[in-house]
C-alpha cells in the first residue's frame, strides 16, 4: 500500500479550480487503500480558502481529514529546509520522508525538492496503476504498528510533544489519567500503572505474599496453578514471587486453561503435605476470556486467589463484566504489539482490593510510601509519564479497534470454515445480539491473536508456504513452559499436559490488523486454500 | 417464526432474544423500499467542493488569489 502526500496545489486545483484530472485523481486514490497525507505547514493556506469562500469548516474537517492524515513539521525539518532554494516545498518533502521514509509525493510544482522521495504529477501518478492497485501489497505484516501510527497521528503526535513539553517524566499527571480511565472502563476501584506486564504479574503476586502470608516472598511449597500454554512471563512472574507454578492443562478447543483440569489437581494436591495451592492464575489468551464462572467458583471452594493475566485481553469480557474486575486483580500489558499497545513497554494492574493496592503502589516505587524510607524490597517498575500519554491517545479508539478485530475474525470464520485439516478458533464466545435495541455481548473475544490449528504434521508447511506468498504467521508458542529449562525443577505439572503439549505443535496465528480492508484477509483465505 | 427487528446502518437488532439451534441461519429480510437511499452518494471531491459556499459554479483562479493575498499581508 502506498504512502502518498498530495501537495495543497493538487487539492485546490481539484476543489476550487475544477481541474478534472486532479479530481479523478483524488477520488481514485481516495478509494484505494493507499495512505494518504499533508503536512501541516499546508494549513494556512488551506485554511485561508476556506475562509475566503465560507467553507463549512467542521463538516470539511470532519470529511477531508476522515480520509487525509496531518504530518507534523518540526523545527528540525525546518532548519534543514532552510538550506534549499524553496524552503516551503522543502519543508514538506523533509517532514514526510522523516515520517513515512519510503513514499510518493504528488504535486503540480515542477521544481519540488525530491529529498530521495518519488514526486509525481497528478498526470503521472494516474498512469501510475500500482498506486490504486489494492493488490500491491507486497508483504501482508502480522501486525501494522506503522499503519495504527498513521490512523491516530495528530493525537499521538501532539501527546508526545506535550509530554516532553511538560517535562513531568515520572508519574506526571497523565498516568493517573489513564489509571482512572482505564478502572472506570474495566469497572473496577483501583488501576496501578506499572513498566510491564510482566512486574504487573510479579508485583501482584508479591504483594498477594506480604497480605496472605505477612512476608515479602511466597514458599516455595507455595503452590500457584496456571497454564503451560502462554507466554513466559506468566510462569516465570511466579518464580519470582518466590512460588512454585503448577502447570494445570488446557482446553483443546479454547487453548485456556480447563476448569475440570484445575479440580483435579486441586483433588491430588490436597494430599501433598509439602505444598499448599494458593492461587490460580487464568491467562485469557490470544484475547480470549477464560470460564471465569468456574475458576471463581472453584477459587471460592478452595479459598484461592485468582489473579487474571489479561495482557492478551484487553476490552473483552466475561458475562458483561470486563476481564480484569472478575478475579482477585488483573494484570495488563501495553507491550506494542498488545490491543492497548504503548510506544514500549508498560503494564497495569486492576483490583478491586484496597489493601493489596496500596501494596503495589509502594512495591513500584521501591518499596515504601516514601521511597527514602522504605519499607518492603520493592522495585523501580513505573509506568513512564510518556507511555501514559501515548496509551491515553490510544485508549479512545480500544473499542473501535477490537470491533475491526472481530469484523476480521468473522471473515477468517467464514472464509475457513469447511476447510479440511484446519481447526478455527472456537465459537463459544462471540458476541451475540440482545433483547433490546442495544447491542449486548456475552462473552467478548478481543482477538489479539486469530489461531488456527493445523492438522496432520502440516503447520509448517502451511506457515513456510504463506511466508513464500509473503504472509506473515507466527506460533504462539512453540515450547510449553514446562519444558523450558527456567522451569525445570522448578516447577510441578499436573498430569500430562497432553493438550498444551499438542497445540504447540499445531497452532498458527494468522494476520489479524485491525486496520486492514477486506481485500488483505482474502489474500491470507486464498492462500491458506492453495496450500496443498 | 417472524420476528421484528430494527435495521441500524448495517446492523439488524432484534426486538426480542433469539437463541439459534444452529451457529448460523440465512434468512430473508424485507426493507421498505421508502428508507432505502437510492441517488447515488456524491464523490470525495464533488463533497468537498459542494462545502465551499461562496465559490461561483466556475474555476478560481486560487493561485493569483492567493499570491495576492500575500502581497498585501507582506507588503502593506
Ligand atoms: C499472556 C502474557 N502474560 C504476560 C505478558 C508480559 O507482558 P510484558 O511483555 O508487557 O511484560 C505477555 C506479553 O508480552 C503475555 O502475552
Amino acid at each position: 500500500m502506498a504512502k502518498i502526500l498530495v501537495d495543497i496545489n493538487v487539492l485546490l486545483d481539484d476543489f476550487l479550480n475544477r481541474d478534472v484530472v486532479c479530481k479523478e485523481l483524488i477520488d481514485k486514490l481516495v478509494e484505494s487503500q493507499s495512505e494518504l497525507f499533508i503536512t501541516a505547514s499546508m494549513a494556512a493556506t488551506l485554511d485561508y480558502f476556506l475562509n475566503k469562500y465560507e467553507a463549512d469548516k467542521s463538516e470539511f474537517k470532519r470529511k477531508f481529514f476522515g480520509r487525509f492524515k496531518i504530518i507534523t513539521t518540526s523545527g528540525f525539518d525546518a532548519l534543514k529546509a532552510l538550506d534549499f532554494e524553496d524552503g516551503e516545498d522543502a519543508l514538506i518533502s523533509l517532514s514526510f520522508q522523516r515520517a513515512v521514509g519510503e513514499g510518493i509525493i504528488i504535486t503540480n510544482d515542477k521544481g519540488f525538492p525530491s529529498n530521495s522521495v518519488k514526486v509525481l504529477t497528478p498526470k503521472e501518478a494516474l498512469k501510475q496503476q500500482d498506486i490504486f492497485n489494492n493488490e500491491n501489497n507486497k508483504t501482508i505484516p502480522i501486525l501494522d504498528l506503522k499503519k495504527q501510527y498513521y490512523y491516530l497521528i495528530e493525537d499521538i503526535d501532539n501527546a508526545v510533544l506535550k509530554n516532553i513539553a511538560d517535562a513531568k517524566y515520572i508519574l506526571g499527571s497523565q498516568v493517573k489519567e489513564l489509571e482512572d480511565k482505564i478502572a472506570g472502563y474495566i469497572g473496577v476501584k483501583h488501576c496501578i500503572g506499572m513498566s510491564s506486564g510482566t512486574e504487573a504479574l510479579v508485583l501482584s503476586l508479591r504483594a498477594l505474599a506480604i497480605k496472605l502470608k505477612g512476608q515479602e516472598y511466597f514458599d516455595k511449597t507455595d503452590g500457584i496453578i496456571t497454564t503451560p500454554f502462554t507466554f513466559t512471563a506468566t510462569g516465570d512472574a511466579v518464580l519470582r514471587a518466590g512460588a512454585t507454578p503448577v502447570f494445570v492443562d488446557i482446553d483443546p478447543i479454547t487453548y485456556n486453561i480447563d476448569p475440570a483440569e484445575i479440580r483435579e489437581c486441586l483433588k491430588s494436591e490436597i494430599q501433598n503435605p509439602k505444598s499448599k495451592i494458593r492461587g490460580i492464575i487464568p491467562v485469557h489468551l490470544y484475547g480470549k476470556p477464560c470460564n471465569m464462572d468456574e475458576i471463581m467458583d472453584i477459587a471460592k471452594e478452595y479459598n484461592l486467589f485468582v489473579l487474571e493475566d489479561v495482557a492478551q485481553a484487553f476490552g473483552g469480557t466475561w458475562r458483561d463484566k470486563k476481564l480484569g474486575s472478575i478475579g482477585t486483580a488483573g494484570t495488563f500489558s501495553f507491550f506494542p504489539s498488545k490491543n492497548l499497545g504503548g510506544f514500549g513497554d508498560g503494564g497495569m494492574v486492576s483490583t478491586n482490593d484496597d489493601e493489596l493496592a496500596e501494596l503495589m503502589r509502594m512495591l513500584l516505587k521501591h518499596g515504601g510510601k516514601d521511597k527514602y524510607n522504605v519499607d518492603h524490597i520493592g522495585y523501580n517498575a513505573r509506568l513512564d509519564t510518556l507511555q501514559a500519554a501515548i496509551l491515553l491517545a490510544k485508549f479512545k479508539f480500544i473499542d473501535e479497534f477490537n470491533a475491526k478485530r472481530r469484523s476480521i475474525a468473522e471473515v477468517y470464520n467464514k472464509e475457513l470454515s469447511g476447510i479440511g485439516g484446519l481447526v478455527l478458533p472456537g465459537n463459544n464466545s462471540t458476541p451475540q445480539l440482545s433483547n433490546s435495541l442495544t447491542q449486548y455481548f456475552t462473552n467478548v473475544h478481543v482477538y489479539h491473536q486469530y489461531t488456527i490449528r493445523v492438522l496432520n504434521g502440516k503447520r509448517d508447511s502451511l506457515q513456510k508456504h504463506l511466508k513464500e506468498k509473503g504472509i506473515d504467521t507466527m506460533v504462539y508458542y512453540p515450547v510449553p513452559l514446562h519444558k523450558m529449562e527456567v522451569f525445570d525443577g522448578r516447577c510441578r505439572v499436573n498430569g500430562g499436559l497432553k493438550e498444551s503439549e499438542k497445540a504447540v505443535k499445531e497452532v498458527l496465528s494468522l494476520p489479524m490488523e485491525p486496520l486492514v480492508g477486506q481485500e488483505t484477509i482474502m489474500k491470507v483465505v486464498e492462500t491458506i486454500k492453495s496450500h496443498q | 417464526m417472524k420476528v421484528k427487528a430494527v435495521l441500524k446502518g448495517d446492523r439488524l437488532y432484534f426486538t426480542q432474544r433469539i437463541v439459534l439451534k444452529t451457529s448460523e441461519v440465512e434468512v430473508d429480510v424485507e426493507v421498505p423500499d421508502e428508507a432505502v437511499q437510492t441517488v447515488e452518494p456524491k464523490g470525495f471531491s464533488e463533497e468537498l467542493r459542494s462545502l465551499f459556499k461562496k465559490t461561483p459554479n466556475a474555476k478560481v483562479d486560487w493561485k493569483r488569489q492567493w499570491y495576492k493575498h500575500l502581497e498585501e499581508k507582506y507588503n502593506g
